[in-house]
């Protein structure tokens, strides 16, 4: 590709090419060899076969998907904010509680604007709209200090977030008074948490629009490329003269505000917080993403990836209650499926490398 | 559902929060007989509302009767920390305790212990065998109930759902299932399904409950043991826009199970007296201690069963109804 | 080393760390178009020069010059502002990052207008850029868009060198540039310095690699204790020469 006549006088001799490195083939078999269109394909397998084993073939009906969809979105959120994270060389094990935190703030600002007697709503549209800044504003902030622990006081981000998991669950059962928030306004449910747009639930095509931004972000933009570069070497990248710790401040902040965002859809679902349904949701997080190819160690980003990776767990899961498979029973089909993927996909990476 | 933060700092401070604040305050402890009177109390889990709704209770009754109650509690179910948290409680050598753990056999060994030493102690979940003055728990007829919380259920075949929140929790099936088995009994043409446990976590209640209804098109009855699969559940029908079609029948009252409740996602509540049971058990404890009682403390004591109660929408805001609606903090 | 014309080098400088004196009385001239090197044995002091030439050390005494004109570093930023730039033993290369962004690394260019103000990358134009820069110093690669860790050890030098060139214009500094490396890309990476220097820049490299240096620069400096103990043409020189010279056999001949 760069074979080059000389053309100063005192050059040496035509280097000889050292062609031992693959080159890369086009775009078909780069996508065969991505791990992302491998969690699609398994998707594609279950979507068939659970079609096939529910009655009626119900399994494929818009309101499956739309469960489905809806059903994913937090944990895509979550999982978005986390694929950066990780692509940077930084781990995140407050994500839940950052969520539960964000939702019992937006449910207290709402709760400000309810007549204590009347138990009703005045002026529900702005109270809403102040509990949506509530809870992202909230993320936010929480991930910014994760971001200047990690960054600034220069601590594992492993035993930084764990801390901040505790703070943040504190934090919210005390702001919350021990139990969920409850009785925020209907209207919440109707026209944001159940509300769809061209048939694809509101909640669940925001969590895709996201996605999208980021997959662009990543691929196209300088702070893409930065966020690799600083996972692949923090050294090189601080080497270039890149503002590496700001970065990271930038991403923790980032994935802070996708929590508030994901803790106010709980609000907009279910019309109150649910407290203790996150705790493994960071977890949950990291398997989406990094079933979907993004490196654990940093240095690739794979946000198609973590879609696929996130849909994967509730594709599972919703298919095996449909098919009327018993509780103990998911738990196992589970694990194996996630297994089985993981295990093909190493199988076809070491063939790559032979 | 274990969290994996530093628990037992938190546990630490809110206990120390606890026992610093309102609940359980000890201003001058008198008794009618004559000695300070210290209860220590533990419980497993107060971010559920049951549990505090107890601790409201026990606070009460400790208030009335003039003496101390000490509270051990943690803010999400660990057996590690309860177990510290009973620690630290008979550290304090208290007059009595009463205990809550989620697994109800924790302590049996303790109980021992200390009903030998002639401190008495008081649970809500029971051992077996005895070991413990007195168990106060919640009645588990709530067979009779099934009449009044079928009756909006259509008539006809169709199928019914379970959910019945994490298996294996006996104070919980104890309640659930004769309602179970009478519900079967009653209506025998609903077909149940597999049952669907969501381990407590509203959102995967939602999921779990919306594939249910997915699949089952002839779905007329949601069945959940907890407060917030029942949260999740409503959810799950009101947006499928079920309300109509499918009855759900709670167990418990937690603060958005009765929003629900009021707003017809829910039909019915059967909820448990946390305040009552609260009061029962320092009122048991205190009672003994007036006796002038030497040597190791019985174990023989009737169990005491206090009944749940149907509410509905229209139901819930009575007075006389107040105790059974759970708040999370007093 | 009086009036020849410095692009990069440094007079009488001696700098001491707590009770190490790492450098007692070091000169180094690189004039342009030149390759010197910098040899001695360890704890000679080479690495210490070479950080005091890139401004991440400050002399305690001596002058350090760039362009014939002496000047004071208070960090790396400053030397590179100079036109300075350097290829680190470690190359200070991201793995996963295509040869095309590694180039530009810290110095990527944005696409004109609306994009360019999103932070949208001139993918295009770097890849010509680096395409340009790779050819003017003969270097050849199967692919510009593969992760850089699939490349071999002496294309990845060869990558390192190419983006020190790119941003400089005065001197690259090279540090143990084939310390990893077999035979044959040795040689490739020797003739890359050649190349490089043949366009006019100063190349200064430090090299244990005695044999090959001696037919790869065109001057000699050997560092004894902190001091330059030897500066001569490569020409003139042999490696017995320059192992006596290491070990402090002969001080201050020339």
């Amino acid at each position: 590709m760069t074979a080059g006549p000389d053309t100063t006088a005192s050059a040496p001799p035509e280097a000889p090419v050292d062609d031992r490195a693959i080159a890369s083939g086009g775009l078909a078999s780069r996508l065969l060899q991505s791990r992302a269109t491998w969690v699609f394909a398994v998707n594609i397998i279950l979507i068939v076969i659970f079609t096939a084993v529910s009655e009626d073939g119900v399994y494929f009906s818009t309101a499956n998907a739309q469960s489905v969809a809806i059903s994913a979105t937090q944990a895509l959120l979550l999982a978005l904010g986390l694929a950066m994270m990780l692509g940077a060389g930084i781990f995140d094990l407050s994500l839940g509680a950052n969520l539960v935190l964000s939702s019992v703030v937006g449910a207290l600002v709402i709760q400000e604007f309810q007549d204590p007697s009347t138990l009703e709503y005045d002026r529900v549209g702005v109270a809403v709209l102040l509990g949506f800044l509530a809870c992202v504003i909230t993320g936010l902030v929480f991930g910014l200090v994760n971001g200047i622990i990690i960054a600034v006081a220069d601590v594992n981000s492993l035993i930084a977030t764990l801390a901040t998991l505790g703070i943040g669950t504190g934090l919210g059962l005390l702001l919350a008074d021990g139990s969920d928030v409850a009785g925020l306004p209907f209207q919440m449910q109707e026209s944001i948490g159940f509300r769809t747009v061209l048939g694809v639930p509101l909640p669940a095509a925001a969590a895709l629009v996201l996605a999208a931004t980021f997959w662009f972000v990543v691929r196209y933009t300088r702070f893409g490329m930065h966020t690799e570069a600083i996972g692949s070497s923090r050294a090189s990248a601080e080497r270039a003269g890149l503002r590496v710790r700001g970065h990271l401040v930038a991403l923790t902040s980032m994935s802070g505000a996708m929590a508030g965002l994901a803790g106010f859809i709980d609000l907009a679902r279910f019309g109150s917080t649910a407290l203790g349904g996150h705790n493994n949701d960071a977890l949950a997080a990291v398997t989406a993403v990094v079933i979907g190819g993004t490196l654990l160690q940093g240095g690739h980003i794979s946000i198609i990836g973590a879609v696929w990776g996130a849909l994967l767990a509730v594709i599972l899961q919703t298919g095996l209650v449909i098919a009327g498979v018993p509780s103990f029973w998911q738990l196992i089909v589970v694990g194996l499926v996630l297994l089985v993927a993981v295990v093909i996909d190493r199988a076809s990476a070491s063939r790559r490398a032979n | 559902m274990k969290p994996t933060y530093p628990r037992g700092l938190i546990a630490l401070g809110i206990a120390a929060t606890m026992t610093l604040s309102a609940c359980g305050d000890s201003d001058e402890p008198s008794s009618t007989s004559g000695g300070d009177i210290t209860i220590a109390g533990v419980l497993a889990n107060t971010s559920d509302p049951f549990l505090a709704s107890v601790q409201c209770g026990a606070a009460e009754e400790a208030k009335d009767r003039g003496l101390t109650l000490k509270m051990y509690t943690s803010t999400a179910i660990d057996d590690n920390e309860t177990a510290s948290n009973f620690q630290t409680a008979t550290l304090k050598t208290p007059s009595g305790i009463f205990a809550d753990p989620f697994n109800g056999q924790q302590f049996v060994a303790q109980y021992k212990q200390l009903m030998q030493k002639g401190v008495p102690v008081v649970t809500t979940t029971g051992t077996d065998p005895r070991t413990e003055y007195q168990a106060i728990f919640s009645d588990y007829n709530t067979a009779p109930f099934a009449d009044e919380a079928l009756s909006g259920v259509s008539d006809g075949p169709g199928s019914m759902l379970y959910m019945g929140g994490a298996p294996g929790i006996p104070p919980l099936e104890g309640r659930t299932l004769p309602f179970l088995d009478a519900v079967a009994a009653a209506r025998p043409d609903l077909e149940r399904l597999e049952d669907e446990f969501s381990g407590f976590d509203t959102n995967k209640a939602t999921t779990d409950a919306t594939s249910i209804i997915i699949a089952n098109k002839d779905l007329k009855l949601i069945v959940v043991a907890a407060g917030p699969d029942a949260a999740g559940a409503a959810a799950a029908v009101k947006q499928a826009g079920k309300q109509d079609d499918i009855t759900v029948i709670a167990f418990d009252a937690i603060p958005p199970e009765v929003a629900a409740l009021k707003e017809g996602t829910i039909d019915v509540l059967i909820a448990q007296n946390p305040f009552e049971i609260g009061r029962q058990q320092v009122g048991a404890l205190v009672d003994y201690l007036d006796e002038d009682h030497s040597g190791p403390v019985p174990t023989d004591q009737e169990e005491i069963a206090i009944p749940s109660k149907v509410l509905t929408a229209d139901t819930v805001d009575d007075a006389e109804n107040s105790d059974y609606v759970y708040k999370a903090s007093c | 080393m009086d009036n020849t014309p410095t692009v990069i080098g440094c007079r009488h400088v001696a700098k001491r760390f707590g009770h190490v004196e790492a450098l007692r009385d070091a000169t180094v001239t690189v004039p342009p178009g030149k390759v010197v090197a910098l040899v001695g044995d360890n704890g000679a002091g080479k690495s210490t020069l070479l950080k005091t030439l890139l401004g991440i050390n400050r002399p305690d005494s001596g002058e350090v010059v760039i362009s014939d004109r002496e000047v004071h570093l208070h960090d790396v930023r400053d030397a590179q502002a100079l036109g300075i730039d350097a290829v680190h033993q470690d190359l200070a290369l991201a793995p996963d990052l295509s040869v095309v962004d590694n180039m530009f690394l810290g110095h990527a260019p944005s696409k004109p207008g609306f994009a360019g103000r999103l932070g949208m990358l001139d993918r295009r134009r770097m890849a010509e850029q680096t395409d340009a820069a790779l050819q003017e110093l003969s270097i050849r690669l199967p692919s510009l868009s593969v992760p850089i860790r699939e490349l071999s050890g002496g294309q990845r030098q060869a990558v390192a060198v190419a983006r020190a060139v790119m941003w400089s214009s005065t001197a690259v500094l090279m540090d143990e540039p084939t310390a990893a490396l077999g035979a044959r890309q040795s040689q490739i990476v020797c003739d890359l310095m050649r190349t490089v220097a043949s366009r006019g820049l100063g190349v200064l490299v430090v090299s244990h690699d005695l044999p090959r240096i001696l037919e790869a620069a065109d001057t000699i400096t050997v560092l004894w204790r902190g001091e330059t103990a030897l500066e001569a043409p490569a020409s003139d020189l042999t490696v017995p020469d320059l192992v006596a010279t290491m070990v402090g056999y002969r001080q201050g001949a020339a």
